[in-house]
């Protein structure tokens, strides 16, 4: 009962902190609209239509102090009001909630794909100990230092244009009818290349980390006495090396997949496909606060989410650990 | 065995892109800014990588790119690594409370997506330079300070540093004993960051955010990727590669050299 519990603040204290980082962070932003309380509103108005502006007034209320801003805030998090996007003209709640799950899709499916073949690869990689290393430890490691655009970009100069084997952009190709059959068809060959760019990220680290962590085990005094015991090869791989070095891959995953949200946005933001990503471009393009701050809440909870699922995950595997805490 | 030798090698390549970033002006053939000539050339020996849609010569824009990219790269890494520092020494010295927010702080910034920081730093803040500069730094210190703040309190307990504190040593004190400690830590870490920030710089620019003025690298890309001709007749192999391949070059050896040290 008491781990959940603690559990349980870590999550309200990690949510309240990403409310007050994205209540602060507009406000403290040199050059932001909302810096100074006698802030420069006129440029905003003349920029924006008088019922945006309006609307902008009324959400951050620049003009009182900083408390009731915050008090104001507050309650309108609680009413789901994040306030309304510059640029859509619509409430930006609405506009997060029609592309998120995109976004989920690709980012799900891409952690799931890089893990399964990740990790029992990293493990076999580990087992089959050469005496100078296994030289996709380098190539990995070449890999995974490459920047997610350059991948992306090149990925789709090479298949896109190049070959034209795969659309370039989008999740389906707009105007055309379809029927359920061919959209499920259109989805996944739009989405084929978005994800095996995520994949080429995100499988290099979990590679690496599974690899290196399971040569560590294998260092292991009751792992070196099982090996001088004969256990059985099947035994000896799962019970001995891979169970004991779960707990310490599945921490280290779980920052690899908090970065991996980034990769996903990049990737979207690249492939026009319309996600988050694509939502994120053009909200800091046209400079949209109100949809800026929506994405940093609802990706922040996104993030914790994973956090907590890796958390929970760990405690399962390492019970000891969990006791220790 | 031949691990010195690659090492060596790898620091020539990026004191070279250091010293290209410097010293450019003395070799670059045009100015990166003047656009005077004909627009679209392919390569020729007075054009190097040919001529954009504007009529830059890219040469001279890629060169210019060493300089502008990489100063990003190294002032927003060195400020990183210094708040970062400092920030799991003050952990470390008071512990505590002090200790306990540092380390709630530096894992909501891991908790957040660092592109969306990033993005809505920049997007607010004023299209300049430093606000670039800042903007990366305001994210990456947490990856220091996370990976460095066990390092420091293991520095701490250490006899000699007990006995410092022991003799009412300060903070200054303190960091000084056990600087030695966590100085290779350190080091690896502001190497690893350089790299980092080359790839949110071009990230910046490559989202069209930050300033207009500054060709770096990432900035070509951009304008590669905008201009409609850029896969017809090659145009990409002189317009778009050679910002790709030193931007990949770049990072890819730096963080070899943060692997290898690790």
């Amino acid at each position: 009962m008491k781990p959940i519990i603690k559990e349980f603040s870590r999550v309200v204290l990690y949510l309240g902190l990403i409310v007050i980082l994205s209540f602060v962070l507009p406000r403290v932003i040199p050059g932001s609209p909302l810096f100074t309380a006698g802030m420069d509103t006129y440029a905003l108005n003349s920029r924006l239509p008088q019922e945006t502006f309006n609307a902008f007034r009324d959400y951050y209320a620049p003009d009182r102090s900083i408390l009731e801003q915050l008090g104001l805030y507050l309650k309108n998090l609680s009413r789901l009001n994040l306030g309304e996007s510059f640029y859509y003209h619509m409430p930006v709640l609405d506009i997060i909630k029609a592309r998120i799950g995109w976004t989920l899709s690709l980012s799900i499916i891409s952690i799931a794909f890089s893990s399964l073949l990740g990790i029992p690869w990293g493990l076999n990689t580990a087992l089959r100990k050469k005496r100078f290393g296994s030289p996709w430890v380098t190539i990995m490691m070449l890999v995974q230092s490459i920047p997610v655009f350059v991948v992306a970009v090149v990925a789709q100069l090479l298949f896109c244009f190049q070959l034209g084997l795969l659309p370039s952009s989008g999740a389906y190709t707009p105007g055309l009818e379809y029927s359920a059959g061919e959209i499920m068809r259109e989805v996944a060959l739009h989405s084929l290349l978005p994800l095996l760019v995520l994949i080429a990220v995100e499988l290099p680290p979990v590679f690496i980390i599974t690899h290196n962590v399971c040569l560590k085990t294998m260092e292991e005094p009751y792992v070196q006495m099982a090996r001088f015991n004969n256990i059985g090869p099947r035994l000896f791989k799962y019970r001995y090396v891979l169970r004991n070095s779960l707990p310490e891959i599945l921490s280290k995953l779980n920052i690899q997949f908090l970065y991996a949200i980034s990769g996903v946005i990049f990737v979207e933001a690249i492939f026009s496909y319309p996600g988050v990503g694509l939502l994120l471009k053009n909200a800091a393009l046209s400079r949209d606060y109100p949809l800026l701050q929506g994405i940093l809440l609802i990706t922040g909870v996104y993030g914790l989410s994973i956090n907590c699922i890796f958390n929970g995950l760990i405690k399962k595997t390492a019970p000891r650990l969990a006791a220790n805490e | 065995m031949n691990k010195g030798k690659y090492r060596s090698i790898a620091w020539i390549i990026i004191s070279l892109m250091v010293v290209i970033g410097i010293a450019y002006p003395l070799f670059t053939p045009y100015n990166a800014g003047d656009y005077s000539f004909p627009a679209s050339l392919h390569p020729t020996a007075v054009h190097l990588l040919g001529t954009d849609e504007m009529g830059h010569d890219l040469f001279s824009q890629l060169l210019a790119g060493f300089r502008v990219t990489i100063g990003i790269a190294l002032s927003a890494a060195f400020l990183a690594t210094l708040l970062g520092t400092v920030l799991a020494v003050l952990g470390a010295y008071y512990q505590g409370l002090v200790y306990a927010i540092i380390t709630r702080l530096s894992e909501l910034f891991l908790i957040v997506p660092e592109i969306v920081v990033l993005l809505f730093f920049a997007a607010i803040a004023q299209p300049r330079v430093y606000n670039s500069v800042l903007a990366i730094a305001f994210f990456s210190w947490s990856k220091v300070t996370r990976i460095l703040q066990a390092r420091a309190a293991l520095a701490v307990n250490s006899e000699k540093v007990q006995y410092t504190l022991l003799l009412k040593g300060g903070l200054v004190d303190t960091l000084r004993k056990i600087w030695g400690d966590i100085y290779p830590a350190v080091s690896t870490l502001f190497i690893f960051q350089v790299s980092k920030a080359t790839v949110y710089e071009s990230t910046l620019a490559f989202f069209g955010i930050g300033d207009p003025l500054a060709v770096s690298w990432g900035r070509i890309i951009r304008m590669a990727l905008d201009y409609p001709g850029v896969f017809r007749d090659g145009v990409y192999i002189w317009y778009l590669l050679p910002p790709i391949i030193c931007i990949s070059v770049f990072v890819v050896i730096l963080s070899m050299l943060a692997f290898e040290s690790e």
